[in-house]
């Protein structure tokens, strides 16, 4: 304050102190402050939306006629929901350097937990999607007792309670698809509309907005990520590493259980295999995600960004008549391209051998 | 015996900041134990690794084995001459045992890739044998005891696969070592030399370098300041060679005002105890800086991370009202208003991907955050002020920490331990990698902190630290306080002397090893 007084009198600063010190500041901060606005639009920040735009473009002019129609944007928008959310629930493990590997798995069974609900009970189809939600977070805990008390790797845990958890669901659903109740209500939880728009669009809207918020705008957020970046630096500053580790997992087994919610919902089945499918396209879109406006940090509104990249290919591909299994190809290849552009941003590469 | 097996001559090396080695001449005889030694930072690891062909020297830079000319920066062609390293970790796989260890490096005996146990074991077995210490070849290297991992190591670069080994350098072959078996290693460097073997000895226990070696080059500042017999010599003289300047500008202790011996104690611990310490007291006073040193191995490395709750220790602490006893943790650190300020080169001192401002933040959230929710604006002028207050540059908080210098970085690490106002600093190697003038303003605060209310414990493996912070220094030697240093007396001549001493071995112990083997 009275530095600006001072330079408001007399404009050259009469402390030498005050003289040298006073440009470097401003400087340091003017660049900064000039810096990003212009750094928030290139190309490595925002490659992705550039690689969108490219394929609209190049699908529109391919086909034209399927293309440039409604029906692409709703099937987008309702398809890749799921993804989304399964891109979403990776995002918040991820942040806290875990892989989960169950939550193709805990998909199936938050489907499943919540057909099989509607079919024994009577209980109101919301109930019946919180029992599935319920089941994810379950799931998540489980994980979490695997990784935090068992101390494994997150991998192995999550590759094992995955494969338990997928053998609850074929049993709980005893191997059958689960339609009982499955239209009407329950349908309405994925398909239906507010003001128009799809709701599960809308989900994933409001848990990108939140989870951006929660992540890097309060306390839990900086834990989180510090966690991920470096457990003991976090743990020597009085970050309860632990009680993090098991929060994120709940919270990922929860999206992801709600994920299969979702799912379920969206094609009046609750299928013991359903959310298989969603694990490579999820981890695809959380990894290219990363790569996305906050150079190397796992961050929701990436994931959302990079599930739309690989949803326009892959509608794109299966729209121009390529094969059944050219997505696949489509988000496998997005996978190592986005880990690439990682471990490229990170640095040059060591001697080979140290 | 005069011949010269190793020659060095005019070897410099210049890095892009630094010049490590000026014009070092150096020449080690046939069947000689070759000591040098050092200050840290004197160029003695530069050395070695310039012998070993990890570094190339500048040119003109000479060095002859058996008066043949070495190609510089070779490492293969090192091995062909014949120059053998021990590095200090040994770098062997615990999991395997002597004779995959060996293996490894020096090859299988066999043929088309079949390995012939047999003969291979029996090679090793000879190489042990020529060690002179007998090792299981087959147990796994990580449940040796530490002078036959030592001896394997050994054992390994003696292998004449790749040309007949001339010329051995052990790096701070001790440094790990139990008093009771630092005598058997000596007894094996003394073999190997009557078998014709040249070691180029490096350590920092003057007592061990003055014992085994029978010349010595003193290194300081990257210069070789000659080569001594080390008859009649003793301990006092070599420290003084090597410590060499008269007050260092570092280290000027004209700023130290003596703290009343009846000050109030702010920090007792009783019996701390970690795998390097044995039991050790300590009391910090209000205002004064309490220093510790030690050489590596001495449980100086361990202390201030095992106060802080870092390491796993158990001690009484008394500090901030109340006495607690037992597992030292981090919640009880904190608990007693206990900061720890990790050497920046640490991989747990902060988050390298996360910026300044978070950095600072995460360790005092509730400076930053209302009811979890952490105003950016808020985080950033805490940051700032910091930053402010400690001249880290550049002034930038949103700065990622991994981008910063050596000596920012401690400045940052610093505002990290004082942020949460705490009773008693504890640093650990404040000023590794740190240049001078960051290094005056490190030791400027931690004097200026004592005296308005935060006292510290400095634990160093540089000395300059302790002689230019701390009022009193306690030492350690093999896990206990062997001398305590105060005022005046903290000198680095004194601390050196201090440091190389070795705690005589218990006549049990002795008896022991040899019942054993």
């Amino acid at each position: 304050m009275s530095d600006t007084i001072k330079g408001a009198v007399r404009p050259a600063p009469t402390s030498p102190a005050l003289g040298r010190d006073d440009p470097v500041g401003t400087g340091a901060e003017g660049r900064s402050a000039r810096r990003h606005p212009l750094r928030a639009l290139g190309f490595g920040t925002i490659g992705a939306v550039y690689v969108w735009l490219g394929m609209v473009v190049v699908f529109a002019v391919w086909i034209p006629d399927l293309w440039l129609d409604r029906a692409t944007v709703t099937t987008l928008m309702s398809d890749y929901a799921v993804t989304a959310l399964a891109a979403l629930s990776l995002v918040v493990v991820l942040s806290a350097r875990l892989f989960d590997l169950s939550i193709g798995s805990t998909m199936s069974l938050g489907g499943v937990v919540a057909g099989h609900l509607l079919a024994t009970t009577s209980l109101s189809p919301t109930l019946c999607a919180i029992g599935g939600i319920a089941a994810g977070v379950l799931v998540g805990l489980a994980n979490a007792v695997a990784v935090v008390w068992l101390r494994l790797e997150s991998l192995i845990a999550t590759l094992g309670t995955g494969a338990i958890v997928a053998a609850m669901a074929v049993a709980l659903s005893g191997d059958k698809v689960l339609t009982e109740r499955m239209s009407g209500e329950f349908n309405l939880i994925a398909i239906g509309e507010v003001a128009g728009v799809n709701v599960s669009f809308l989900y994933v809207i409001a848990i990108m907005v939140v989870m951006g918020l929660v992540l890097e705008q309060t306390s839990a957020g900086r834990r989180l990520y510090a966690t991920g970046y470096n457990a003991e630096a976090a743990r020597l500053t009085g970050v309860r590493v632990n009680r993090v580790r098991v929060a994120a997992f709940a919270v990922s087994g929860g999206l992801a259980g709600f994920a299969g919610v979702v799912l379920a919902a969206r094609l009046q089945a609750g299928a013991p295999d359903a959310g298989a499918h969603y694990l490579i396209p999820a981890f695809s879109a959380a990894f290219l995600g990363a790569t996305q406006f906050r150079h190397g940090r796992f961050n929701p509104w990436g994931a959302v960004l990079a599930v739309l990249v690989i949803g326009t290919g892959s509608l794109g591909l299966t729209l121009v008549g390529g094969p059944t299994w050219a997505p696949d190809v489509f988000s496998g290849l997005i996978l190592i391209v986005a880990v690439a552009i990682t471990v490229a941003e990170r640095g040059p590469r060591k001697a080979a051998g140290r | 015996m005069d011949d010269v097996r190793l020659r060095l001559s005019g070897v410099s090396k210049t890095f892009p900041a630094q010049r490590a080695l000026s014009d070092v001449d150096l020449e080690v005889r046939a069947g000689e134990v070759h000591a040098l030694v050092g200050e840290n930072g004197s160029g003695k690891s530069t050395l070695i690794k310039v012998l070993s062909g990890f570094h190339r020297p500048d040119p003109g830079s000479r060095i002859e084995v058996d008066g043949v000319g070495l190609d510089p920066g070779n490492p293969a062609g090192s091995l062909a001459a014949g120059l053998r390293f021990v590095h200090q970790d040994l770098g062997l796989v615990d999991e395997l045992g002597a004779a995959e260890n060996v293996g490894l490096s020096a090859g299988f005996e066999g043929k088309l890739g079949r390995i012939a146990w047999r003969a291979h074991r029996a090679r090793v077995r000879d190489l042990l044998a020529r060690v002179g210490v007998p090792v299981d070849i087959d147990r796994p290297a990580g449940r040796l005891a530490a002078v036959e991992r030592s001896a394997v190591a050994i054992a390994r670069a003696l292998d004449d696969r790749h040309g007949t080994p001339k010329v051995l350098v052990l790096d701070e072959p001790t440094a790990a070592l139990p008093p009771a078996e630092v005598d058997r290693l000596m007894q094996v460097v003394r073999g190997l030399r009557d078998r014709g073997v040249s070691i180029i000895y490096v350590s920092h226990r003057l007592g061990e370098v003055l014992g085994v070696a029978d010349r010595l080059t003193v290194l300081r500042d990257g210069r070789s300041l000659g080569t001594f017999s080390t008859e009649g010599m003793d301990e006092a003289a070599l420290a003084e060679l090597i410590v060499g300047r008269e007050v260092s500008e570092v280290g000027d202790r004209a700023g130290l005002t003596p703290v009343p011996p009846d000050a109030r104690p702010v920090l007792s611990v009783g019996d701390l105890r970690t795998d390097l310490v044995r039991g050790i007291d300590l009391t910090l006073r209000e205002g004064e800086v309490l220093g510790v040193a030690g050489i590596a191995g001495s449980g100086r490395e361990d202390l201030a991370e095992a106060l802080a709750g870092a390491a796993p220790a158990t001690m009484a602490l008394t500090a901030g009202g109340v006495t607690t006893t037992g597992q030292a943790s981090v919640a009880r650190a904190r608990q007693h208003g206990l900061a720890l300020v990790l050497p920046n080169s640490h991989p747990a001192c902060a988050v390298r991907e996360q910026s300044v401002a978070e950095n600072i933040g995460l360790a005092r959230p509730t400076a930053v955050a209302r009811r979890g929710w952490v105003s950016r604006r808020r985080e950033h002028a805490v940051a700032r002020e910091w930053i402010e207050r400690l001249g880290v540059s550049p002034r930038d908080p949103a700065r990622p920490y991994g981008l910063l210098s050596g000596g920012n970085k401690q400045k940052v690490s610093l505002a990290r331990g004082l942020i949460g106002a705490p009773e008693v600093l504890v640093l650990d190697d404040p000023t590794s990698g740190v240049d001078i003038g960051a290094r005056q303003s490190i030791y400027a605060l931690v004097r200026g902190l004592a005296a308005s209310g935060t006292p510290s414990v400095v634990c160093s493996s540089d000395l300059d630290d302790l002689v230019g912070m701390a009022d009193r220094v306690l030492v350690l030697v093999d896990g206990e306080v062997v001398e305590e240093l105060e005022g005046e007396d903290v000198t680095e001549a004194r601390l050196l002397a201090a440091m190389a001493r070795r705690r005589p071995v218990p006549v049990g112990a002795l008896a022991e090893m040899g019942g054993e083997r």
